[in-house]
């Protein structure tokens, strides 16, 4: 299987179900299925948060890399400074409760999987990172 | 890029039937808001029918909440109904497990008959 070490996910809604589809590709056989369903989740939260909060208006930038037991993730953009893990958590149940429409994306970065953040000099840096099923390896690269 | 939301609505007997076929995210979530504009009023409450949804974003949660806080308000409610195994963690941590979930549409309008 050839796959895209990188890829550029243009500032817009409509080209989230490309981000998706590649997030899938890089992780299967790496990841197993509950474990790539919470990282694709993880990763276009982060995208849509970075789409619509922080007015991106170059192409976000993606790139996946396997070292030893572990895949990360990373989303680079050159947005406003936004580091999502310095917000409180969310209380969902009162959020869902008071009927308000946003931040559980949040509680996924936050609490689902692991994720760091830096500042880059341009921009933002979102690092994503799971622990490789080995159960699930089929492939060497 | 081909459709990858297909939302569909329906009510009957008072309850509003809202089929979702495909992934509702930060984009396609207008479907789903315009499904949930045309059947809140419904008096006994909404079923969502997910046996063809495959992924739900976040954005679709916060759809849903304001909806079905308006439900409740007025006794009625709102129901997820044949949800994928692999997405009912998903939802249930999202909404802090404030849902009920069936496993087939028809429970779904039982449990909202019965109110």
């Amino acid at each position: 299987m050839s796959r895209r070490a990188e890829f550029f996910l243009r500032p817009d809604f409509s080209a989230l179900v490309e981000l998706r589809a590649w997030v899938r590709e890089s992780a299967n056989g790496f990841l197993s299925d509950a474990q790539a369903l919470v990282l694709v989740q993880a990763v276009d939260e982060a995208a849509s948060n970075s789409i619509e909060h922080g007015k991106a208006s170059v192409p976000l930038h993606f790139f996946f890399r396997k070292a030893g037991f572990f895949l990360f993730f990373v989303m680079k953009d050159e947005s406003v400074p936004f580091n999502p893990l310095q917000l409180p958590g969310p209380d969902l149940r009162a959020r869902y409760a008071a009927g308000r429409d946003g931040g559980y994306g949040l509680h996924v970065l936050r609490n689902m999987i692991r994720v760091k953040y830096r500042r880059s000099p341009n921009g933002n840096c979102l690092f994503f990172m799971e622990n490789i099923d080995v159960s699930q390896m089929v492939h060497d690269s | 890029m081909s459709t990858i939301l297909n939302v569909s609505h329906s009510i009957k007997d008072g309850i509003g039937i809202i089929k979702i076929d495909g992934e509702v995210d930060a984009h396609t979530v207008t479907q789903l808001q315009s499904a949930l504009d045309a059947v809140s009023d419904a008096p006994k409450g909404i079923v969502y029918d997910c046996s063809g949804l495959l992924y739900f974003a976040s954005a679709g949660i916060g759809a849903t909440a304001a909806v079905h806080r308006k439900l409740v308000k007025n006794g009625a409610d709102l129901v997820f109904a044949a949800v994928p195994e692999a997405i009912v963690p998903m939802i249930k941590t999202l909404t802090a497990r404030s849902i009920n979930m069936v496993p087939a549409v028809a429970d779904a309008v039982k449990l909202l008959g019965a109110k």
